[in-house]
């Protein structure tokens, strides 16, 4: 009776395999380091690819609007971009009227000449 | 204070050089008039036709200084975009007026032959017109004061953009911290403007007479309200700055 139920499982086993056509393994944890990983991280994002890099006469990459990825959370990154290229300007001007303030009252020795 | 004691320690040595190898019988002859006897000595001893030149050529040299002083001040005033009309009318004329003054105390200078009257004749350039004292600190102060002021207005503006960007992120974002940090930069170009833009008014009028009181206090007043104006300004920029990071998620506001 053992014997019998024995040989039905190995049959069933090799019956089984046969199948498939390859025995079955738990799928392995993803390496970090492995060449198909890597490659997989590096594939572009769909919305990355859209368009290519328009490439400048002078053969610099320049950056497409399809290519930024919004901020979790946040606006657009290009959001304020005028804005902040008036504040540099700002800034500049800012420094540059305390600069001549201090060099103004500086000025003021060359009264005791002559 | 102690600038004022170096300044002066500084006319009273270089006067007293000029008087001991130069013109020290002149000096002597008006503090001292009773000594008649050591004055004819020494007028026997100096060369005064030297003295006169040498005299003279120190004096047309400090007025060129000041004419040229005075045409970068012009060229200054001509090329901002930010000095009012008015002011800019105002600072013009004054260089105007003080270009004739100088040129007329140089043909004067020229012509004089005496060490004594060329000694008054040159005290009289520092002394009125003071271009380095009153005529240089109180244009950079008009300029200075008058670009705060537009800056502060083209902040407003920079703020006024951020706030239809807030008000047009939709009920799904966060932007309370954007808001924040644009009310703080509102606020900052509020204070600034207020404070930077009395100056002008409070010294373009200044002139030599002035000198010391009530120009000092003035333009010293004047200076230390538009380096206040000055750091608020900047703050409110970085306030701008931060609330436009907020809404992009930057996560760095200040």
């Amino acid at each position: 009776m053992m014997r019998r139920r024995a040989a039905t499982l190995m049959l069933f086993a090799v019956v089984a395999a046969g199948c498939s056509g390859q025995t079955q393994s738990p799928a392995p944890a993803e390496d970090p380091a492995s060449p198909a990983t890597t490659a997989a991280r590096q594939a572009p994002a769909p919305s990355d690819v859209t368009a290519p890099e328009p490439t400048a006469e002078d053969g610099t990459v320049t950056t497409t609007t399809a290519a930024i990825e919004p901020a979790a959370g946040g606006l657009d990154p290009t959001v304020g971009g005028e804005i902040d290229q008036t504040l540099d300007e700002l800034v500049a001007k800012l420094d540059q009227a305390i600069a001549g303030l201090e060099a103004g009252f500086a000025e003021e020795e060359g009264e005791i000449t002559p | 204070m102690r600038k004022h004691i170096v300044r002066r320690a500084l006319v009273i040595s270089l006067a007293a050089g000029l008087l001991a190898t130069a013109a020290a019988p002149a000096a002597i002859a008006q503090d001292e008039p009773q000594d008649t006897t050591r004055i004819d000595r020494f007028d026997d001893r100096i060369d005064t036709v030297a003295v006169a030149e040498r005299i003279k050529d120190a004096a047309l040299a400090a007025i060129d200084r000041r004419l040229e002083t005075l045409d970068r001040l012009t060229a200054k005033v001509e090329a901002s975009d930010h000095v009012t009309r008015e002011h800019a009318a105002a600072l013009l004329a004054d260089y105007r007026d003080a270009r004739a003054g100088l040129e007329a105390l140089a043909g004067e200078i020229a012509a004089e032959t005496d060490p004594r009257v060329l000694l008054e004749l040159a005290a009289s350039i520092a002394a009125d017109f003071r271009i380095y004292l009153i005529v240089v600190p109180k244009s950079v102060e008009v300029v200075v004061s008058d670009t705060i002021v537009a800056v502060a207005r083209r902040l407003e503006e920079a703020g006024a953009e951020v706030q239809a960007i807030i008000d047009g992120a939709g009920h799904d974002r966060d932007v309370a911290e954007a808001q924040r940090l644009l009310n703080a930069a509102m606020a900052d170009a509020a204070r600034a403007a207020p404070v930077a833009d009395p100056v002008a008014e409070s010294v373009i009028d200044l002139a030599a007479p002035d000198w010391p009181d009530p120009a000092d206090r003035l333009l010293s007043q004047g200076r230390s309200d538009l380096r206040t104006a000055g750091d608020t300004l900047r703050s409110g920029i970085e306030h701008l700055r931060a609330a436009i990071r907020a809404l992009r998620g930057d996560g760095a506001t200040g």
